[in-house]
């Protein structure tokens, strides 16, 4: 199978009616997809389960069409094609040949914008792997189900690898601050874990979030990327705090350990007692006092961080001490910067 | 200056750390950079490492996805149940269940072990001249 053929700007006598100019609709939707589907059932499913997930939806019969469109209205939040499309829809086509325009299609889109969220429907196919496809299309999505749930979940990830790519730097470094500051917090339930798989989970359950809202965590395309893992995050560090007051019961199949030579070890022999031992108040309380320690000597940034102990909001704060807004913003930056920066080089990035 | 039993301590430390989580989110973008810079060595490299955490962090479903997908089974991606040890799921067509842990990214349970039994049974011949 070829995927050399290009796919030319001119359109030749009998081909599809020139798309129309753009709708009010569509440019004031938020969402936009292309659909590339030769079908005219199929294509009217896929419409309506783009246009029930809110996308304002322009659709062409084939590559040559799906280019032409994509290159006039493009980007799209979505780009969903099938594999097998003609060149042009019309007559002179041999029903019996297969027509499987689809992948040029996506690669030819990927030349013109990498970043564009593609799905490619194989929907001729039962697995993926059955899908032939040229190594530099092996990453792009594909829809083997008819079902809307697969096609819900491709849509998410397309959107969420769209948000993740938009993010700035600053976008970045705030998330993580964000993450590193919720995992010192943590204290013990943080179960050895760090501010990266604090920020993995927050992904994990945006991307099932779509149809579980009990498990996941759905994004509302309202709030912006950053202020929705933020919000996950903040869940999920108290339900990981919650988890460790209950003290989930185990199997003790779960919690089997061997070792080296498949010798099992009892989990008893390790357990901790239920008491809190004495030497745990005295770390928590040094730690409390290292805290204060690093901000010796700054009294604003003492004052600020015993006005947030005590309870204070923001105003109370600078109330209570007689600190004005750029005296109150730049303690919190020193404390922030002392709390993150205290370990750098030695054995704290946010892990608990 | 603090209460001493336990939870207070534990209650005390959540109450700052969101206090301080919660004012990084309003930082104007100039000033987090300015912040970030002078605890970490390498900016760009810093924050693309967030990206790349991200990133991996949304392929790795995918990969699980395909992988079940290559052997027949039918997942539905937005119903993985969330527990303690991981997600799981189970193939909508023979009920096998597949689990996942994010902190190893392993991927085990009966899904694995053979192609889904119930794929062909109900399925439509697709165009078979492809």
């Amino acid at each position: 199978m070829g995927f050399l053929l290009s796919l030319s700007d001119n359109t030749p006598p009998g081909s599809p009616k020139p798309s129309l100019p753009p709708t009010r609709s569509i440019n004031a939707s938020p969402k936009s997809a292309l659909l590339v589907e030769s079908d005219e059932c199929l294509s009217n499913f896929l419409r309506r389960c783009l246009k029930d997930e809110g996308y304002a939806v322009r659709i062409a019969s084939g590559s040559e069409e799906g280019l032409r469109l994509y290159r006039d209205f493009g980007p799209f939040n979505v780009v969903l094609i099938n594999y097998c499309i003609p060149q042009r829809k019309g007559f002179g086509i041999d029903p019996l040949v297969p027509q499987t325009k689809g992948i040029e299609l996506a690669l030819a889109i990927r030349d013109t914008d990498s970043s564009q969220g593609i799905i490619i429907a194989a929907l001729a196919f039962r697995r993926p792997s059955e899908v032939p496809r040229p190594p530099e299309a092996m990453h792009i999505p594909l829809l083997v189900d008819v079902g809307v749930a697969q096609l819900r979940g491709l849509l998410e990830k397309v959107e969420v690898d769209r948000a993740i790519k938009a993010l700035t730097s600053a976008d970045l470094l705030r998330l993580q601050r964000f993450a590193k500051l919720l995992v010192r917090g943590l204290g013990r339930a943080a179960r050895g874990r760090d501010w990266e798989d604090l920020l993995e989970e927050a992904l994990y359950r945006t991307l099932i979030g779509a149809g579980d809202t009990q498990n996941g965590r759905h994004w509302n395309r309202k709030v912006p990327f950053v202020q929705h893992l933020a919000g996950a995050m903040k869940s999920i560090a108290s339900v990981w705090r919650r988890q460790l007051r209950e003290k989930e019961p185990y199997l003790m199949s779960e919690l089997a350990v061997y070792d080296a030579e498949g010798q099992e070890h009892s989990p008893i022999d390790s357990a901790p007692s239920s008491c809190v031992p004495a030497d745990r108040r005295l770390i928590e309380k040094a730690e409390e006092e290292g805290v204060f320690a690093l901000l010796r000597g700054d009294a604003n940034a003492s004052q600020v961080l015993q006005g947030i102990i005590d309870g204070l909001k923001k105003n109370d704060i600078k109330l209570t001490y007689g600190l004005d807004e750029k005296k109150y913003l730049a303690a919190m930056r020193r404390i922030r910067v002392k709390l993150l920066g205290r370990n750098r080089g030695g054995n704290d990035d946010g892990r608990g | 200056m603090m209460a001493e039993d336990k939870s207070s301590r534990e209650e005390i430390l959540e109450r700052v750390t969101s206090h301080l989580a919660d004012s990084v989110l309003t930082l104007p973008d100039e000033s987090i950079l300015a912040e970030a810079g002078e605890t970490e060595a390498d900016l760009y490299k810093d924050a693309e490492h967030v990206r790349l955490v991200l990133s991996e962090a949304s392929q790795v479903l995918e990969d699980v996805s395909r992988r079940l997908s290559n052997m027949g089974h039918v997942m539905n991606p937005n119903y993985w149940h969330r527990d303690h040890r991981g997600f799981h799921t189970k193939c909508l067509n023979c009920g096998s269940s597949v689990s996942f842990k994010p902190a190893t990214h392993e991927v085990q349970g009966g899904a694995l072990n053979a192609p889904c039994p119930a794929t062909n049974e109900y399925r439509i011949p697709k165009r078979a001249n492809l």
